[in-house]
């Protein structure tokens, strides 16, 4: 890639309004994600996104979830006992994904200079193999949007960058 | 959002011998990481996984999933750069194993990451890092251990098949 050529990307999508839940612990004694994310799952909260560290010494785990559920969330963080001090939440995400054109991955760096620069918070990101989801403070996402279209090219019949509507089970 | 019976995915598959950076940094220094990141995915050309969250009030976690050959080149210029920085710490972990799943609208169903975590925790798989963007899941287990947990996953996921 040549100095101040932009990259082609294959797309940007935004979450809807999200809240983000970082629960620490400094031993597996202390906590355990594996109780958390069944608690969860038995009161249908759905994760939009998870990254977990469980290196010696310092094991964390982050995850997004509706803004609508957040009070059910912190219900099931009290009932689990876990210290106020070892949660964090952020009551106002939205996850920004960026699609890489054809799984051109070399954008990450850009990205995250990007944020550093503009000052955007990053609260936490993921990669995968086709995506790359970055949550940050949602009421960003249109100026974060607009300024990396300072070095990405989106493609000329790109959607939306909002969904338009949700499907949702229900039980009758 | 609905629920499965058996929660259905595409594919679970398994990668060895590679190398797990982790660097602990205050977050104001986000944006001269970015330049070198830029400069690290020259290094190895891919990153098989990055995950990047707060530490503490102060400081952020950035974890780097590598080819586990390049590890030395790559382990050398963070250490060249971070010589004189106390306010940084970074480790190796090598060899690692990942593995993957790769599923329709992970986002659209309930209880992906419990099914997974469970399955693998109750079977003593440790996870080093785990992330999850788009529709694909990977978990950091220790060397030797992906295989086991490609296994335990085949059996507790539904992986539809043609004939």
């Amino acid at each position: 890639m040549e100095y101040g050529q932009k990259i082609h990307i294959g797309g940007i999508k935004f979450s809807e309004e999200l809240a983000q839940v970082t629960v620490g612990c400094k031993t597996t004694d202390d906590c355990t994600i594996h109780q958390l994310l069944h608690l969860l799952a038995e009161r249908d909260i759905n994760l939009t996104f998870l990254c977990h560290a469980g290196l010696s010494g310092n094991i964390e785990s982050i995850f997004c979830i509706d803004r609508a559920d957040l009070g059910k969330v912190q219900q099931i963080l009290i009932r689990s006992s876990l210290p106020n001090e070892q949660v964090q939440i952020i009551p106002s995400i939205g996850t920004l994904t960026l699609f890489p054109h054809r799984n051109e991955m070399k954008l990450l760096g850009l990205v995250i200079g990007l944020f550093g620069k503009h000052g955007f918070p990053v609260h936490s990101f993921s990669t995968s193999i086709s995506a790359i989801a970055f949550n940050t403070d949602y009421s960003l996402l249109d100026e974060i949007t607009e300024r990396l279209q300072d070095i990405f090219v989106l493609p000329e019949n790109h959607a939306p960058f909002r969904q338009d509507f949700r499907v949702t089970q229900i039980q009758l | 959002m609905y629920k499965e019976e058996r929660v259905k995915v595409y594919a679970i598959t398994e990668k060895n011998h590679l190398a797990l950076a982790s660097l602990r940094f205050p977050a104001k220094d986000i944006e001269i990481w970015g330049l070198r990141v830029i400069d690290l995915e020259d290094c190895v050309q891919r990153f098989e996984l990055v995950t990047y969250h707060a530490a503490d009030k102060k400081n952020t976690e950035l974890h780097l999933l590598i080819d586990g050959n390049k590890a030395n080149n790559f382990s050398d210029r963070i250490t060249a750069w971070i010589q004189n920085d106390s306010d940084t710490v970074f480790s190796l972990r090598q060899p690692v194993d990942v593995l993957y799943l790769f599923g329709p609208h992970f986002q659209d169903r309930f209880g992906i990451a419990d099914t997974a975590f469970n399955a693998l925790g109750q079977n003593g798989i440790d996870i080093f890092v785990s992330g999850c963007a788009g529709t694909s899941i990977y978990f950091v287990t220790p060397e030797n251990r992906g295989r086991d947990g490609v296994t335990i996953l085949t059996n507790t996921f539904l992986i539809p098949t043609t004939k």
